[in-house]
């Protein structure tokens, strides 16, 4: 029985965002994202449980928007964005790129394809090359693609680059002769060289003190404002989502709970896991006083994760039904979804009521048969 | 493929900015600051180093030293230097000849070998009995007569036999039965036809006797098949086969030796033996000299004339007989004349003539070893090896033989007009090598020493006197005129044996020059290939480094592709590569350069390619650790975000590793490789010192430490080692302090 309520889960994702990719306004569409983490025996490699890094996630990003990705720490936020990029396979699911499957891709469509889908890091210390010159490490995919005409290649670098905020002698610079925030806008313009649609940022800002953080942050927006870049913007700093994002998601333990445009979603957050997170906002009010949530106990393991809703085990709101069966990622609000049972339509309800007694009698028999 | 042109709208910005903008650079402008890249300051942080640039500085000198020296060295590493230096060595023998040698005079006399052959022993036994002839019979029936002509000379003379009586007691042979013809042949007397009957009736068996007429015959079988010996008693006393020559002659004869000569009435007999008790006496008439028996031994008053065997025989027959002779000669020509006009000259100064050595033996006389360029000689054909002189033609000439009026024991040649022209002495004085190049002088010094040596029963005497010079090829020198060039020589006549004496000679040779001690001219001396060891130690220098690099470069080679690939593939690959690492890693490097070097030895390599087949087995040997390095740093690169980066931007995968990882690895890898260089160079000069690696002529410094190996060696001839030794030290230090200096410098941090 309890399979069938996963079936019955995955037809209703399935049907969520049937034909997305055929709208081209969508830009990326990505529908029952999976990707597990092979656990293996130590000697004889026998696969003996999975890191469920990323178990069932869907969302779509319309062009020229810039989605938001918030989760604690772990819950899989970048997993997803390497997935979509294919910098590491998934498990299951389907990632569309302007209509196109990523994962169909041959190796050398794929790498014909990379310019399009551009990442930024969190750490700029460690994702530029120390032996490699800043005009080199930007222009050196530029000229692998043939980006453009090879005499235009130097002015082009040098544009890219002051299009960034940095000058055009620090081409033969090396990056350790750069500060953090001089460091992420060379990652930036490193990624916005390749002429991108969609840019991947996967905390870009979150290794950068305040003052350089609104720097980056607001060189990210002139640029998609410029060049109607696409942005999916990682991060746990809700402030700064909030900022720079159309839509967000919210994750938790590899799971999309909740996805709406920003404004609804901060305004009536409808997950007790959103709702936990968003008291958590420091308001600049010192008079303003928080009416925070506290989640008990701590994130739970991706390898074992609870049953039910995963969440049911920290949730304020816990049903008898949270703790048997997934709850549906579902369009509770127009353009809102999220994946709760409390947004349960009453018939669903009732379904379930049924499937709980159901599970419920079963366990019984099994705690029976033990003794 | 993207929604919008980036390089259109950046034209159009910058267009738009240009307009508006004026740049003007301020005193605070970071532009202005210069920052080093990070090979410069590497450099910066190296250089700060004392030892490092000590080890810098010191590699610099090495490696001009090792490739530029030669260039400006005049010699090579594998050129044999030379000395001119007097050399002490056997230069002649003398002996006192006992043998005599046989000159056949009559070709056409046909001997029977038998004859000649005890020559030697029977005038040995002539003389012990001081017999003045001596006869036998040899096996081909004939007499020979071997009778002293003069002093040192004997004849041999071959006559038919003439038996004239024979007596004894033994049983006398009367003649051969011979049992297919049925018929006798006799010896003396014919017994007529009823005694060949006899004989047929009772010849059987091997032996027995028979009757006839009175007598007792005895028969035995004998050389040919179905014959018989048949003899009988003697008779009492002589029995003539001709004239009876008396009783007195009887006497005489019973009493004389077989092969005595005995005389009676003017005519010769001889007394013979052919069986045991039997004796015959046969008369010796028309005896022909056919060979001449001699101690005496031919010199010839002008160097190296070759003398006809009519002249030897006629010399030595005229010294026997009448006293002159005629004879086929070189005399008279250019050559002959040229070399008695010198001599003439060479007597008048008496300079180099020791012909009194009697209380010069100690007298010291230094030679000044000859080491400038030798005069070229006139031409290679005048020299001694040449058995006619040119221009020279045998000529009929008369000569006379007489003793010598100077010189005991010596029979003197002269020409009609009186010249000397040759001697014969029993007192042989011979070169070693066989060529007769000495001076009669020479030979008469060297005669007197021995003499008076024989006398004193001295072991060793000295004297003094000149050689011809030699060249670098051991050939005579001749000056412009074309006279020989002589140099002073010290000789000592030493006794061998009871007649035997050996000339030893100092002589001037252009030799090899060994082990010589460092010098203006050879800086750091010689080995004992004669080789400078200062060129050596520069191209053993070349090798060396060179060795040290190559290996290095191909360790890293092999190493960077097989680290990289297991480091960035991971996986399969990685199992596979470190596996082959471990298994590089488990081969002992030594032993196994010990089976390539006799592998290399077996197949006798050239010493070239053996150079490339051993730098190519020792990189092979050591590229695993390299493989180990490259794969660790780029395990953990692999992982670092700018990999991620470059693989989002779709990068090929050659390009990610050689552009982004391989770089990043080269600060290890050159300090290792630093690192390496040094140890590298220690064990080929390992190798090379047990005699595996780089082998002769090709120098290293390994193998010039092997030249000198022997405790023995290595205290005598320390200026060899100690500075190739000191080399290899301060090699070795200075890459690892450059190896030092440049770990240091990569990584600071690490520094303490």
């Amino acid at each position: 029985m309890a399979e069938t309520t996963v079936q019955a889960h995955d037809a209703y994702s399935a049907e969520l965002f049937r034909d997305a990719e055929k709208n081209p306004e969508n830009l990326l569409v990505v529908k029952n994202l999976k990707k597990y983490f092979p656990i293996k025996s130590s000697f004889f490699k026998v696969t003996v449980g999975n890191v469920k890094a990323v178990d069932g996630v869907s969302f779509i990003i319309k062009k020229g928007t810039t989605m938001g990705l918030v989760g604690e720490s772990g819950c899989g936020k970048s997993t997803i964005g390497r997935t979509i990029l294919r910098l590491i396979e998934k498990t299951e699911g389907e990632v569309f790129f302007n209509g196109e499957d990523i994962f169909k891709l041959s190796k050398s469509e794929l790498r014909a394809h990379r310019p399009n889908i551009q990442i930024i890091f969190q750490d700029p210390y460690s994702s530029l090359s120390p032996r490699i010159p800043v005009g080199e490490i930007i222009g050196e995919a530029v000229r692998e693609h043939n980006i453009v005409p090879k005499d235009e290649f130097d002015d082009y670098i040098t544009r890219v680059m002051e299009a960034c905020g940095l000058a055009e002698y620090h081409k033969d610079r090396y990056p350790h002769e750069f500060s953090g925030g001089q460091r992420q806008r060379i990652c930036i313009a490193r990624a916005l060289a390749l002429n991108p649609d969609f840019i991947l940022c996967d905390e870009p800002v979150s290794a950068l003190d305040v003052s350089i953080q609104a720097q980056i942050i607001n060189l990210l927006r002139d640029l998609q404002r410029e060049f109607g870049l696409t942005y999916l913007f990682i991060s746990h700093d809700l402030s700064v989502v909030e900022h720079i994002s159309d839509t967000v998601g919210v994750m938790y333990l590899g799971n999309l709970v909740e996805f709406a445009a920003t404004e609804p979603l901060f305004a009536k957050p409808l997950h007790p896991y959103t709702k936990a997170l968003f008291s958590a906002i420091p308001v600049p009010d010192p008079d303003y006083k928080m009416n925070r949530i506290i989640l008990e106990g701590s994130i739970p393991s991706p390898a074992n994760p609870p049953s039910g809703c995963k969440f049911h085990t920290r949730c304020r709101d816990c049903m008898e039904v949270c703790k048997y069966v997934s709850p549906d990622f579902a369009e509770v609000e127009p353009e809102h979804y999220c994946a709760c049972h409390l947004y349960n339509s009453p018939s669903r309800s009732a379904e379930l009521a049924k499937v709980v007694a159901e599970m419920k009698r079963q366990e019984a028999q099994k705690a029976e048969g033990k003794k | 493929m993207a929604s919008y042109n980036l390089n259109e709208i950046l034209k159009k910005r910058a267009a738009l900015k240009d307009k508006n903008e004026e740049k003007e650079m301020d005193l605070g402008d970071t532009a202005r600051v210069k920052v080093l890249s990070p090979m410069r300051q590497v450099m910066k942080r190296f250089l700060r180093n004392r030892l490092a640039i000590f080890g810098t500085v010191t590699l610099a000198i090495m490696f001009a030293f090792a490739f530029l020296g030669p260039i400006f060295y005049p010699y090579g590493q594998a050129e044999t230097q030379y000395k001119y230096e007097p050399m002490v060595s056997s230069y002649a023998y003398v002996q006192k000849r006992t043998e005599y040698t046989g000159y056949t005079l009559n070709p056409e006399v046909k001997y029977n070998r038998s004859a000649v052959a005890k020559t030697n022993s029977n005038i040995n036994s002539m003389e012990k009995n001081g017999q003045e002839a001596m006869a036998f019979q040899a096996a081909d029936g004939n007499l020979y007569l071997l009778a002293k002509g003069s002093e040192s000379i004997y004849t041999l003379s071959q006559s038919a036999p003439r038996k004239v009586a024979a007596f004894g007691s033994g049983p006398v042979k009367v003649g051969t039965y011979d049992g297919v013809r049925k018929s006798v042949s006799y010896e003396g007397e014919d017994l007529g036809s009823e005694f060949a009957q006899a004989a047929a009736a009772n010849c059987k068996g091997k032996s027995g006797s028979f009757e006839f007429d009175g007598k007792t015959y005895t028969f035995q079988t004998g050389a040919v098949k179905k014959s018989f010996d048949l003899f009988t008693e003697p008779e009492e006393g002589f029995r003539y086969f001709g004239e009876n020559l008396g009783a007195a002659f009887e006497a005489e004869a019973q009493n004389a030796k077989a092969g005595e000569i005995l005389e009676q009435n003017g005519k010769q007999y001889v007394v013979i033996s052919p069986e045991k008790d039997n004796y015959e006496v046969h008369s010796l008439e028309n005896a022909e000299v056919f060979m001449v028996y001699t101690q005496y031994a031919f010199d010839t008053c002008v160097n190296s004339l070759p003398l006809s065997d009519s002249f030897k025989q006629g010399a030595l027959m005229a010294a026997v007989g009448e006293g002159s002779f005629e004879a086929e000669a070189i005399i008279n020509t250019e050559a002959f004349q040229k070399q008695q006009a010198e001599k003439a000259l060479a007597a008048q100064q008496n300079t180099h003539v020791d012909v009194n050595p009697v209380g010069e033996e100690d007298a010291p006389v230094e030679t000044e070893p000859v080491t400038t360029e030798a005069p070229e000689g006139t031409g290679e054909g005048e020299g001694e090896g040449e058995l006619i002189p040119e221009g020279a033609v045998f000529v009929n000439a008369r000569f006379t033989v007489a003793p010598s009026p100077e010189r005991e024991d010596v029979l003197l040649i002269s020409t009609e007009d009186g010249t000397p022209y040759a001697e014969l002495n029993t007192m042989v004085v011979r070169r070693y090598n066989g060529d007769d190049t000495m001076d009669l002088d020479l030979k008469h010094a060297i005669r007197d020493h021995v003499m008076n040596m024989l006398e004193t029963n001295a072991q060793s005497e000295k004297l003094e006197y000149r050689i011809p010079k030699q060249n670098e090829k051991g050939k005579n020198l001749y000056d412009e005129s074309g006279a020989l060039q002589y140099e002073e020589s010290q000789m000592t006549v030493k006794r061998r044996t009871e007649s035997e004496f050996v000339v030893d000679a100092t002589q001037t040779r252009y030799l090899i020059n060994k082990y010589d001690a460092p010098s203006s001219k050879y800086v750091m001396g010689t080995d004992g290939d004669g080789f400078d060891v200062l060129a050596r130690i520069m191209y053993g220098g070349r090798i060396s480094l060179m060795v040290g690099f190559v290996v290095v470069f191909l360790e890293c080679f092999l190493g960077i592709i097989m680290g990289g690939l297991a480091g960035f593939f991971g996986g399969w690959v990685d199992n596979l590569v470190m596996r082959l690492v471990d298994i590089f890693y488990c081969l002992p490097f030594m032993p196994i350069m010990i089976i390539v070097g006799a592998m290399m030895d077996a197949s006798r390599m050239p010493v070239t390619t053996r150079l490339f087949v051993l730098m190519a087995a020792m990189g092979i040997m050591g590229w695993a650790a390299i493989a180990r390095l490259v794969r660790g740093q780029i395990l953990s690169l692999r992982e670092q975000e700018f990999m991620t980066a470059a693989e989002a931007t779709g990068l090929p995968t050659t390009r990610r590793i050689f552009r982004h990882l391989v770089p990043n690895v080269m600060p290890q890898l050159i300090v290792s490789a630093t690192m390496g260089l040094g140890s590298t160079i220690l064990s080929e000069s390992t190798l090379s010192f047990l005699g595996l690696g780089v082998k002769h002529p090709l120098a290293t410094w390994g193998s010039m430490i092997n030249s000198v190996a022997s405790a023995a060696a290595m205290e005598q001839y320390a200026y060899i080692w100690i500075p190739v030794g000191l080399l290899i030290c301060f090699t070795v230090i200075a890459f690892n302090f450059v190896g030092d200096g440049l770990r240091d410098a990569f990584d600071p941090k690490a520094k303490r």
